[in-house]
């Protein structure tokens, strides 16, 4: 039987929905499903309404669903908002302490969670524990795997805390039980294997295991969890990871650290990045490896912190001044993120330039299912870099025919170099000689097309769907898993959809392109932002016009948002 | 034994009589006198004249981008504590741009040695006034004089916590030589703030100006050791103070970090084979 829910968990921040949300998701994980959690939050800390959204499928799933199947609400107002995303078969489980809703024409059972909380428990604070019980009762999930779950979780808080919530748990199903007749069967383990990780914690692993040594950040959402991460992991592999005074000092002290030596990351969300800009040509210049990774978020300005968005799309390919080659990965998945990190740091010293991550809040702040983390396909690539004595005339950037020169690192006998931000000859000193500096650009941009022949062998861009379809869709990152079940949808009857996944957005892939959209009908790029900023690209690059599908609302799309957009919802 | 010449890449263009060639030299004399090779020294510069040090000094060089040297000489030193951190750098630099990286490197005492060549003036982009110029410096962009307060550099360094903080004047070298050695072989973070003149571009603080407007304390009795006499030097004087203004020994940054870590970041084993990875991605996805 094949199973696929979408919960939503509505109240304000401060009602614990994202503790039971992350209950749910991680007891669904322990049974073996594929779980993909969604947050929509304010840039807020209590007080304004939050949802969190768990769906559960036994296939794999990257996407949210067209509409909720169980929604459960500790206030009016969740209902109110949410309802535009339920269905005629949507089940909504809403506290009714303070009233009933009537006439919302959607079946609605109303238990009153912050009575029962405060009459057995002292306090409305279980009343999410409470709720917890009444849905997974609903939901037909074996109390055991809930109970693991929930101890895990105040395993470390008082025997008090822990025993109240187990009873709030245990009063939630009980009444349930009793008054509440629908149920569902996710029943008891599957038993697949697998991990429970959001974006940014599997960069922040993944920069670990490939050797990254160095890192400098500064807080900003939605990137600050990676930071927290490397802080409270890298020193047990003696690295160092520090909390500095600004996006500035952050790229400059991961330069300063790839210039001595070490790996090196800073991770950032748009208006860091955008501080970052004048180092990253710095970084070009220099020839040092440096990873940035680049969370982005609704914009412009402030824009909204906590929110998906994929409008510094071009920014990231283009910002800073000058010519310089640069690395722009876009992984569509957690489990991609994780392995394009580890292969980031190979890159970007390969290459001896600045790689970017590109993802957005929607991959960096969601779990997803990662079924298997396979170490053994992880390869530790440094590249021309020379630890040991030089012998013989050393030019750290001598002009070689693939333009990537030798890199020694402070201490290196006989490695004297100057990195250096002007223009300058083999040996990184001032130069400005019109031949000097045209063999230096030239050399430099060289770098790219072995850049080119690694991320085609590392990162081939993906085609799903049929091979000969007549419509086609293109699109990176957080869209991925939404157009691959759109493809799937348009495919059931008649194979005519195929879309293309960019896995990485720089060097611009202009042949798999071309060779994509030969011969279609039409073609789809899909993207969340206002201007089409891929699609402009896409036009840029291949000449040719694409219809622009997006979404710039903050939230992701829906399957059946793209299906109205191609006449199909 | 190392000599001065192994510091030498070429000799340095500036203006003749330009302050920073006093400085130059009295930096090469320094680290001879340390005893440091140039495979162990970076210097790291920012962006104006001062900052061409990198093309003239032989060593590691990093010459960053305008404001932002600190940082990078942050980061290296992180990364290898093993390696002698030298920022070269103007006022313009310190002061104005990368003033917020100035105060967090006094304020961190991260071990690197920071000597500010300081001329009052942006000489590279042909002479507009400079966060040190004097009240009513008259330049291509204050025609009228300037209306701001000057920053005073070792005022600022001290209030930060910085654990070493000295003035020099490059018509003194013996003493300049004296307070970068003392920088050198200092744990943590060393300010020395160059009184370094621009013959073409400040014809206000002239050599001449400077020799009738500096009080060397050393010829005083000022305690260095005392953050309340630095304090009240720096304050109280109607004439410049140069010399060592405050000293005092604490425990580097890097030192902290080392100590955290359990090691020197350069000599992780970053190998896939020998480290437990397992263990760190199960508490990642369990947390």
């Amino acid at each position: 039987m094949s199973l696929d829910l979408f919960i939503t968990i509505g109240g304000k921040a401060g009602d614990g929905s994202f503790l039971i949300g992350d209950i749910l998701a991680k007891t669904f994980r322990l049974i073996g499903y594929n779980v993909l959690t969604y947050r929509d939050f304010p840039s807020n800390i209590r007080g304004l309404p939050t949802y969190y959204s768990v769906r559960v499928s036994d296939k794999p799933i990257y996407a949210v669903k067209d509409f909720i199947d169980y929604l459960v609400a500790f206030e009016f107002e969740a209902v109110e908002y949410l309802k535009r995303y339920c269905s005629s078969s949507t089940v909504i489980i809403y506290d009714n302490s303070i009233r009933d809703i009537k006439d919302i024409g959607i079946k609605s059972y109303g238990i009153p969670f912050k009575k029962m909380s405060i009459n057995n428990l002292g306090s409305e604070l279980f009343k999410n524990t409470i709720a917890l019980g009444a849905l997974t009762y609903i939901l037909g999930v074996d109390e055991k795997h809930v109970l693991n779950v929930l101890m895990e979780a105040f395993m470390r808080r008082s025997g008090e805390i822990m025993d109240k919530n187990v009873k709030a748990y245990k009063i939630g199903r009980e009444y349930a039980i009793e008054n509440i007749k629908i149920r569902e069967e996710v029943g008891g383990a599957i038993g697949r294997e697998g991990f429970l990780l959001s974006g940014n914690e599997a960069i922040a692993i993944g920069a670990i295991i490939a050797g990254c040594r160095f890192y400098a950040g500064y807080p900003i959402t939605p990137a600050t969890e990676i930071m927290e991460l490397l802080i409270m992991h890298m020193p047990k592999y003696q690295g160092v990871a520090i909390q500095v005074e600004d996006e500035i000092a952050a790229i400059n002290m991961a330069i300063g650290a790839s210039y001595a030596g070490l790996r090196a990351m800073t991770a950032t969300s748009g208006p860091g990045f955008s501080l970052m800009a004048e180092s990253l040509s710095l970084a070009g210049m220099t020839e040092l490896p440096v990873v940035i990774v680049y969370v982005q978020r609704a914009g412009p300005s402030t824009g909204i912190a906590t929110k998906m968005e994929q409008s510094d799309t071009l920014q990231a390919l283009f910002s800073g001044h000058g010519e310089f080659p640069r690395i722009v990965l876009t992984p569509g998945t957690v489990e991609e993120a994780f392995y394009m990190t580890t292969e980031a740091f190979n890159l970007a010293e390969k290459i001896q330039c600045p790689v970017i991550i590109l993802i957005d809040q929607f991959i960096a702040q969601n779990r997803e299912t990662v079924n298997t983390i396979d170490l053994s396909r992880i390869r530790i690539d440094r590249g021309k870099l020379i630890i040991s004595e030089v012998i013989g005339d050393y030019r750290r950037y001598e002009i070689t025919d693939d333009g990537i020169s030798p890199r020694t690192i402070p201490l290196v006998k006989g490695g004297i170099y100057l990195a250096n931000s002007n223009e300058h000859d083999e040996r990184g000193y001032t130069a400005e000689n019109p031949w000097i500096r045209e063999s230096m650009v030239n050399k430099r941009l060289k770098k790219l097309e072995v850049a080119k022949k690694i991320l085609e062998e590392k990162f081939p861009h993906k085609i799903y769907g049929f091979k000969n379809a007549k419509i086609a869709f293109i699109g990176y990152g957080s869209v991925h898993g939404v157009v691959l079940e759109v493809v799937e949808r348009l495919n059931v009857k008649e194979p005519k959809a195929k879309y293309l996944q960019l896995r990485y957005l720089w060097p611009f892939p202009l042949e798999n392109v071309n060779k994509f959209i030969h011969d279609v009908d039409r073609i789809y790029v899909v993207e969340h932002n206002a201007q089409g900023q891929l699609s402009e690209l896409v036009r840029w690059a291949t000449g040719v016009r694409a219809n622009k599908i997006l979404k710039y609302d903050g939230r992701a799309f829906r399957p059946v948002d793209i299906m109205k957009a191609v006449g199909s919802g | 034994m190392v000599d001065e010449r192994e510091f030498i890449l070429k000799n340095p263009v500036w203006c003749p009589g330009c302050g920073h060639y006093a400085v130059l030299t009295a930096l090469r004399r320094a680290v001879v006198r340390v005893g440091l090779k140039p495979e162990e020294v970076v210097l790291v510069t920012g962006i104006g004249c001062s900052s061409r040090f990198t093309d003239f000094f032989r060593s590691y060089g990093f010459h960053g981008i305008h404001g932002r040297a600190i940082p990078a000489a942050v980061g290296i030193k992180l990364a290898n504590p093993r390696l002698k951190v030298i920022v070269a750098n103007g006022d313009g630099d310190t002061y104005a741009i990368g003033i917020s990286h100035f105060i967090h490197a006094a304020r961190r005492n991260i071990g690197i040695t920071h000597i500010v060549m300081n001329n009052q003036v942006y000489g590279l982009t042909k002479g507009q006034y400079s966060p040190t110029s004097v009240r009513g410096f008259i330049s291509s962009t204050s025609p009228k004089g300037t209306m701001e307060k000057p920053v005073d550099g070792a005022l600022l360094a001290l209030s930060a916590g910085a654990t070493y903080v000295a003035r020099g004047f490059s018509g003194n070298i013996d003493q300049l030589v004296r307070l970068i050695e003392g920088g050198l072989r200092h744990r943590g973070y060393a300010l020395i703030d160059v009184l370094s003149p621009c013959v073409t571009f400040n014809r206000l603080n002239t050599y001449e100006w400077f020799r009738k407007n500096i009080l060397d304390i050393e010829q005083i009795n000022h305690n260095p050791s005392s953050r309340l006499e630095a304090f009240k030097i720096l304050l109280t004087s109607s004439k410049i103070p140069v010399g060592l203004i405050y000293w005092s020994d604490e425990e580097a940054f890097e030192e902290l970090i080392v100590g955290s870590i359990g090691g020197t970041p350069i000599d992780a084993n970053i190998s896939l084979e020998e480290n437990n990875y397992e263990r760190l991605i199960r508490e990642v996805a369990n947390a």
